[in-house]
């Protein structure tokens, strides 16, 4: 137990880094939204080395943390949306229709980015944001590949 | 890593959804018009408002290249050129689209007051 906290305690500081390091490079392109998804791919390797539990309580921590030390309210509540509907979506692939590592992993990229233009819609009432999702969908996929390997690698080390 | 049949399925499908969603995208982006620009031998002869319905007559003899515009829509109805290619362009709405008449040298071309751009720019973050 006391070695399992210092595990999720170093993984958690390492996505608050991971966090950090994406909000001070401009990587948007112009297309609000679009980053690499470091931290995530943090929370990707951790569903699959330790449970979905730690991973999920790890993903809601990491989020509300940036979003406190170097985000807003509302960047929390776009990350939370994002960050939710992309762990479900993950989780349900990996287990129910059990797809690689990359695959849950681009899904997830999607995913995260569909999360928050829905809610920006919402807060924003505007429908005209959905314009965004075929520029997303392309960087999700990219991105996700991208953190899939990186995934893929991270658990082969910490097995 | 191995890549089973499954997975490549899964890519496609993203693939395919990019694409789908792109064309829409583009479609979608389209501003309908909101007046058509008459040019007569390359010259803007006159501009009709696409709110109020009318039919125009291109010429007043000799030649005959008469348009409908009808519910925001643009149309050639009737039109004496050889090949009457003009009236199978069929109608048009959306900002840039043209109707042209080679023979006589007549373009209808739909514009869009506002700019495109403008209902995009939201800040998300």
């Amino acid at each position: 137990m006391k070695k399992n906290v210092a595990f999720l305690g170093v993984f958690l500081s390492l996505a608050l880094i991971f966090s950090y390091v994406e909000s001070l490079v401009p990587f948007a392109f112009g297309v609000p939204g679009m980053k690499l998804g470091l931290a995530n791919s943090l929370v990707l390797a951790l569903i699959y080395v330790r449970t979905k539990k730690e991973a999920f309580l790890i993903n809601v921590a990491r989020i509300l943390l940036s979003g406190i030390l170097f985000g807003n309210p509302f960047s929390i509540i776009y990350s939370m949306a994002g960050g939710v509907l992309s762990f479900v979506v993950m989780i349900f692939l990996k287990e129910k229709v059990k797809l690689n590592i990359l695959c849950v992993s681009i899904a997830g990229a999607i995913f995260h980015n569909l999360g928050q233009i829905l809610v920006a819609m919402a807060v924003l009432r505007t429908g005209s944001l959905i314009y965004y999702m075929s520029l997303l969908l392309i960087s999700g996929l990219i991105t996700g590949t991208l953190m899939g390997i990186i995934s893929n690698e991270l658990i082969k080390r910490i097995k | 890593m191995t890549l089973k049949k499954r997975d490549l399925l899964f890519i496609l499908v993203i693939i395919i959804l990019i694409i789908a969603v792109n064309i829409v995208v583009i479609f979608a982006l389209k501003k309908d018009a909101d007046y058509v620009e008459l040019s007569v031998d390359g010259e803007i002869v006159d501009t009709y408002s696409l709110l109020e319905d009318r039919t125009v007559k291109v010429f007043e003899k000799d030649k005959i290249n008469n348009f409908e515009i009808k519910g925001g829509t643009v149309r050639m109805t009737e039109a004496d050129c050889p090949d009457g290619t003009c009236i199978r362009q069929g109608t048009i709405s959306k900002h840039n689209e043209t109707i042209v008449c080679l023979p006589h040298r007549v373009v209808i071309r739909a514009v869009s007051t506002g700019d495109t751009k403008d209902s995009l720019d939201t800040l998300v973050k």
